[in-house]
């Protein structure tokens, strides 16, 4: 064998292909890093932002009051009073609730850019804060990243055709395959040395060219475990190409017969399968219609004000905390039917929010079933994952926040009646996000998904080499 | 001759079994996506109708209000889709469908519908424009890239030059052929989009919108037109089939696949955007300038000089009317300049999305074929201009309403406030900022056909 890798590594020098193919690939790859890490960091600064905002309204608030303890103002409305409730709450309390990165979130985009990761929860109804998107170029959105798992997913298979798609078929339409098989060798161990050496090749110089890129761009050394865990599903999912291509090869009888039938197939892995399979889904679960979310919020909304004294009644029976003692007439009351207003539109909104979150679970149900027929969604998957930017850790964050909000709610509520006094600027609720451990078993899974096929595949083509 | 040659390319074309399977295959995608979307547009056109309508009713029936407690109740606009969404949906997806209009504020749309999608829409949404602009030109390629190097292959090109065939005549030959099979693919796509523009478009609209869909179906065919003689000039340019469709291939990927997606990063390089929360701080800090409260104070003695009293109470109107006009005014200003910014700068980014036209047509094509479809960011952003002239107006009849109140307990007719109407831009006003798009793609049909033309002339056996 090493012989052969001697002799086969005379060919691949002067394999112009295959260095313009790794080569294109391992620039791919670096823009792919830079783009995703400029991604994060943007995020990052976004955050940074929030909490510096939120640090600074409250630094003003303990300052304020201290200021207007010693010198009351005249005529300051209590919207302006950090000392008043109402005033700490509207003029002082930026508290953002925040989706912390994961430390290899550059990898993979995913649905980041989509869906927010930053809101300011207050304990006004959770539609009144939860649509805030992130400034994007819709164009941006549609088309997609150009990061790091684009360049695994998309370009790394096409590589690997590019490279392997005629490396047995251009012996045999230049007849030098007879002369081959002529010879004291095994036709399968010279197959396996032209196919290792290059994959070799490609997959390690992607390999330290990840690596490298990921430290040479800013990427946090930390992350490297992350980044090290990603590499190896791509360097499976590149051996499950290689493999793909070896069965091609062995039953292909023209380089180009071989090229067509990769591409085909790449073609249906990474466009049209995902793309069908998202058509299927929301046709079979679509989500509810959000105009007429909007429009039932809206009535219901209506509905609540106008009944607002006798939802006020059923609210302080559920709340007699929160009774008014001998204060009738004041501005108290406001608030009292505003909580109850706000309680009454929470329930109505709570099952029209859930009827979209239900469709979503249904289509990411299917589509963790489903993705073990495609390499590409297993690898996408586990990137998104392994990324901190898939769609079931940002659902378990809103969770957090609808935690959080009821918290809040429960936090403002006693005191916006009481509204004077303030003090209790430590004790606003804030977030609580536990992130759940790392699923190991869901990363060998994965690694087998992608491993399993390629070694059926080469096992399957071994016996039709000489044909 | 030359009707010889097309005859016999089609019929080998046609008798291709891959050929056969790979355009059944495309027309199905292509007709499923498009039925989908077809009942899709319907079924949110009804919502938006019925939310449209839900809002109005809630408007009109306010009853006995201040003319500014309506203007906070405000309302909603809502966006219906386009027609021709059912053969390119465009960046609809990642665009708010809803805007409320309100006093003092100039909101930002809501309910994303790919909020409520997975992460699987982000590999592209199946529709008939992501046929016709990334899997035709492969069905073209298929076609064509054994045009000339697969017969110099089998020896036959020696015979037919040996035969005395014009090599430019076997081009037009091999072009029309490749053309008449592709029209097989192309009509069904053609009329999905006629169909959609001349019975979904609303009453006024139809001409518009069937000529929206008859453009859509040009460049679309000068779109493929530049892929064939691209894919003939390589053909007839190459040593072997497999090196030509591996060139071909290698050039779909990177100026289909890849260079899009990397035309959209280098833009927000470029020209970056603001973070969400940085743009509402700086805009928030804006309103609140206490500047605008010494103008207000200088137009309140200005207003008490002009009726001759000294006191805002003597007025025979209410001041509370003006003032608020008069902080909608300087607040529009504001908000003209951070939103005209925003968009101006997402207007750049698109631009450099549009230079990559000079790589491969496909950045080319799919701008026009959003734009044509109505699709596109620019036309969102004229609903959204119009839905805050909308917003505008209504602030400045209710705010007059409330200006004239004084001394009288009539209650204000919510009908002076029209329900909002969006008029889409006509095509011209949506094709005017992409003619560099346009002749882009025209260019590169040009240039691949005299490409082509110099490739066949230098052809040998």
């Amino acid at each position: 064998m090493p012989t052969l890798l001697r002799l086969e590594w005379r060919h691949v020098r002067r394999d112009l292909a295959f260095w313009l193919a790794t080569l294109l690939l391992v620039a791919a790859l670096i823009y792919g890093l830079a783009n995703g890490l400029a991604w994060t960091r943007f995020q990052a600064s976004t955050i940074r932002q929030a909490e510096t905002l939120a640090a600074e309204r409250l630094a003003a608030a303990r300052t304020d009051a201290a200021k207007f303890d010693q010198a009351p103002p005249a005529n300051l409305s209590p919207n302006l009073d950090p000392r008043d409730t109402r005033g700490f709450e509207f003029n002082y309390l930026r508290r953002f609730a925040v989706l912390p990165q994961a430390p290899a979130a550059a990898l993979a985009v995913g649905q980041s850019d989509l869906l927010p990761s930053l809101h300011r929860v207050t304990y006004r109804p959770r539609d009144s804060f939860l649509h805030n998107y992130e400034i994007e170029n819709p164009l941006r959105l549609m088309l997609g990243r150009f990061d790091a798992t684009f360049v695994a997913l998309y370009l790394l298979p096409l590589a690997v055709i590019v490279i392997a798609h005629g490396l047995l078929a251009r012996e045999r339409a230049g007849g030098t395959l007879a002369l081959l098989q002529a010879q004291p060798l095994s036709l399968t161990r010279w197959l396996a040395a032209r196919f290792f050496l290059r994959g070799g090749i490609l997959l390690g110089v992607f390999a330290v060219a990840t690596w490298a890129g990921w430290l040479g761009l800013g990427g946090a050394p930390s992350a490297l475990g992350a980044v090290t865990v990603w590499l190896a599903l791509v360097l499976a999912y590149g051996a499950f190409w290689f493999a793909l291509a070896w069965f091609v090869a062995s039953h292909s009888t023209s380089a180009s017969g071989s090229a067509l039938s990769l591409a085909a197939t790449w073609l249906f892995f990474v466009i049209l399968f995902p793309a069908g399979l998202n058509l299927a889904l929301t046709q079979l679960y679509p989500p509810p219609s959000r105009a007429a979310f909007q429009d039932e919020l809206r009535e219901g909304t209506d509905d609540a004000s106008r009944r607002g004294s006798q939802l006020l009644a059923q609210y302080l029976e559920d709340h007699p905390e929160l009774a008014p003692a001998g204060k009738p007439g004041n501005e108290n009351d406001f608030f009292r039917v505003r909580f109850a207003v706000n309680a009454e539109v929470e329930r109505l909104a709570a099952p029209l929010r859930a009827a979209f979150t239900a469709q979503l679970g249904r289509q990411q149900t299917a589509i963790e079933h489903l993705r073990w027929l495609s390499p590409t969604l297993v690898l996408h998957h586990e990137s998104l994952v392994l990324a901190g930017t898939d769609r079931a850790r940002h659902q378990r964050w809103l969770a957090a926040i609808g935690d959080l909000h009821t918290r809040t709610v429960d936090f403002f509520a006693p005191r916006l009646l009481r509204s004077a006094n303030f003090r209790d600027y430590d004790q606003v609720p804030a977030l609580d996000f536990r992130e759940p451990p790392p699923q190991r078993i869901a990363f060998l899974a994965a690694l087998a998904a992608l491993l399993i096929p390629a070694s059926a595949l080469l096992l399957l083509s071994g016996r039709r080499v000489g044909l | 001759m030359i009707a010889t040659i097309v005859r016999h390319t089609f019929a080998e074309l046609v008798r291709d079994g891959r050929f056969r399977l790979t355009a059944a295959l495309l027309v199905v995608l292509a007709l499923v996506a498009g039925l989908a979307g077809w009942q899709q547009v319907r079924a949110l056109h009804a919502e938006a109708a019925a939310a449209g309508t839900g809002e109005r009713g809630r408007w009109l029936g306010q009853g006995g209000k201040n003319p500014h407690a309506a203007a906070h109740y405000g309302t909603y606009a809502f966006k219906a889709p386009r027609p021709l969404a059912v053969v390119d949906p465009g960046v609809q997806a990642y665009l708010g469908s809803a805007v409320f209009l309100e006093a003092h504020r100039q909101n930002e749309p809501l309910h994303r519908p790919a909020q409520d999608g997975t992460a699987l829409q982000r590999f592209g949404d199946l529709s008939p424009a992501l046929v016709g602009q990334a899997l035709l030109p492969l069905l073209v390629i298929l076609l064509g890239y054994a045009a000339f190097a697969g017969e110099r292959e089998r020896g036959t090109l020696r015979q037919l030059l040996a035969l005395g065939v014009q090599p430019l005549h076997l081009l037009v030959g091999k072009a029309l052929g490749c053309i008449a099979a592709l029209t097989l693919v192309l009509v069904p796509l053609a009329a999905l989009g006629v169909a959609a523009a001349a019975l979904l478009a609303p009453p006024g609209q139809q001409g518009d919108e069937l000529l929206r869909a008859l453009a859509w179906v040009a460049v679309h065919t000068i779109y493929l037109g530049a892929f064939l003689f691209l894919t003939l000039a390589v053909s007839a340019l190459a040593r072997s089939a497999r090196t030509a469709l591996v060139v071909l291939l290698g050039f779909w990927l990177i100026g289909v696949v890849a260079l899009p997606r990397a035309l959209s990063d280098l833009g927000r390089s470029l020209h970056p955007t603001p973070s969400s929360l940085a743009f509402r701080n700086e805009l928030d800090a804006a309103l609140g300038d206490p500047h605008g409260r010494e103008t207000l104070e200088a137009q309140r003695v200005a207003i008490l000089k002009q009726y001759g009293v000294s006191r805002t109470q003597d007025l025979p109107i209410n001041w509370s009317g003006i003032a608020l006009q008069f902080g909608e005014e300087r607040a529009n200003q504001i908000f003209d300049r951070f939103f005209q910014g925003l968009w101006a700068t997402l207007a750049a980014q698109d631009s450099i999305f549009q230079l990559g036209a000079i790589v491969s047509p496909a950045p080319a094509i799919q701008l026009l074929s959003q734009a044509l479809a109505g699709n596109d960011t620019a036309q969102h952003l004229n609903f959204l201009t119009q839905a805050e002239q909308h917003r505008r107006e209504m602030q400045r009849t209710l705010n007059g309403a409330l200006r004239d109140s004084k001394g009288s307990n009539a209650a204000f007719d919510w009908n002076r406030i029209p329900p909002f109407g969006f008029s889409p831009p006509p095509i011209t006003s949506a094709l005017a900022p992409l003619l560099p798009s346009l002749a882009f793609l025209i260019a590169w049909f040009a240039a691949t056909a005299v490409a082509a033309t110099v490739a066949v002339r230098r052809l040998r056996a």
